[in-house]
């Protein structure tokens, strides 16, 4: 049997009755990319397939996920005069933002009492998956759980965000682009994108320079909390 | 031809950063490099946005399912998961939250203070 028509069949099937139902019920719960994963894991669980076959077999999906990024090249171009107006409140907030996911991770490693390991694997959990593995490999942490943890880190993001967004009255595209960016990488800046262009530009600028900054920053970071634990 | 042409223009770009980082001293994603580098190329006039408008708005309405064989990738991890999924829960949970609303207040803010 042909792997790619049924695994890939299976996803597009599965993420468009989710898709329809999260525009029906208009619930962050029933996000397509949560939903349609949690489904395709528990389905092939049930079936023992195992994921080495569902992985050969979607490739031709994560193919587009390099052309989909370099595309976004477009966004930040058209948009580039806005941001160019906003550079000192997008830069200053973004460098913020690192120092507060780091302060925050150093509050709970000190309540959580945790190993140096632990701590090298979790501090680059807000970054892309390339450079998280990159940083979690050079500090000595678990990379597979860095992967893990990015991905969560992701998915949490653009279930918390809509909510978050609400009750704060959040409406602004810079502050929706630029903490979806920040806090959850790419998936996050997948929420942009269906904000708007100006949410999108935002998210990507916010998703290279937090990955530029952590990738300064890590090593900074690993020590000062290794010396607080 | 069109929409082939604009796929090949994003190849050949995600293609030259992978390319880069490669050769790099430190670990960067090539797709974020292709980006900058694509960036650079509409700026400086080389590449027109036709030249790769259809297929990249295909491409980012669409960019949440092209994750979701990441995201069940997730399933070869449950053993570890299982063993860490206290500290996990709490730092995903907390520094996540916090760095939204800590960054969205303070855009939100600035912003609307000029």
């Amino acid at each position: 049997m042909n792997d790619i028509l049924w695994t890939v069949g299976l996803t597009i099937g599965v993420y468009i009755g989710f898709y329809y139902l999260q525009d029906r019920f208009k619930l962050s719960l029933l996000n397509p990319l949560l939903c349609t994963s949690v489904f395709i894991i528990i389905f092939l669980c049930v079936t023992q397939i195992d994921y080495e076959v569902y992985r050969e077999g979607t490739k031709l999906i994560s193919f587009f996920i390099g052309p989909a990024t370099v595309s976004l090249a477009l966004p930040l171009y058209e948009k580039l005069p806005i941001l160019k107006k906003y550079w000192k409140t997008i830069l200053s907030v973004l460098l913020i933002g690192v120092v507060v996911h780091a302060l925050t991770m150093a509050g709970i490693f000190l309540i959580l009492d945790t190993t140096e390991q632990m701590i090298a694997t979790l501090i680059p959990k807000s970054v892309t998956t390339p450079i998280a593995m990159a940083i979690a490999q050079s500090l000595g942490g678990i990379e597979y759980l860095t992967v893990v943890v990015v991905v969560l880190t992701g998915v949490l993001g653009i279930l918390i965000a809509p909510p978050i967004f609400k009750l704060f009255g959040i409406t602004n595209p810079i502050a929706i682009g630029l903490s979806l960016g920040t806090s959850a990488h790419a998936v996050g800046t997948t929420k942009a994108i269906e904000y708007g262009d100006l949410e999108a530009s935002v998210a990507t600028v916010s998703l290279i320079i937090t990955g530029l900054l952590t990738v300064i920053a890590a090593p900074l970071i690993y020590e000062l909390l290794t010396m607080i634990v | 031809m069109k929409i082939l042409f604009q796929l090949f223009i994003l190849i050949v770009f995600t293609l030259l950063g992978e390319l880069i980082s490669f050769y790099l001293p430190f670990d960067f994603p090539g797709s974020l490099i292709g980006l900058m580098l694509l960036f650079l190329a509409l700026v400086l006039k080389i590449i027109k946005p036709e030249y790769i408008k259809e297929v990249s708005s295909f491409l980012q309405k669409y960019m949440a399912f092209l994750f979701v064989p990441l995201a069940v990738g997730l399933m070869q991890y449950f053993d570890i998961i299982a063993l860490h999924w206290i500290e996990l829960l709490v730092v995903l949970v907390l520094s996540t939250t916090v760095t939204l609303i800590v960054t969205a207040l303070l855009t939100h803010w600035s912003i609307k203070d000029e």
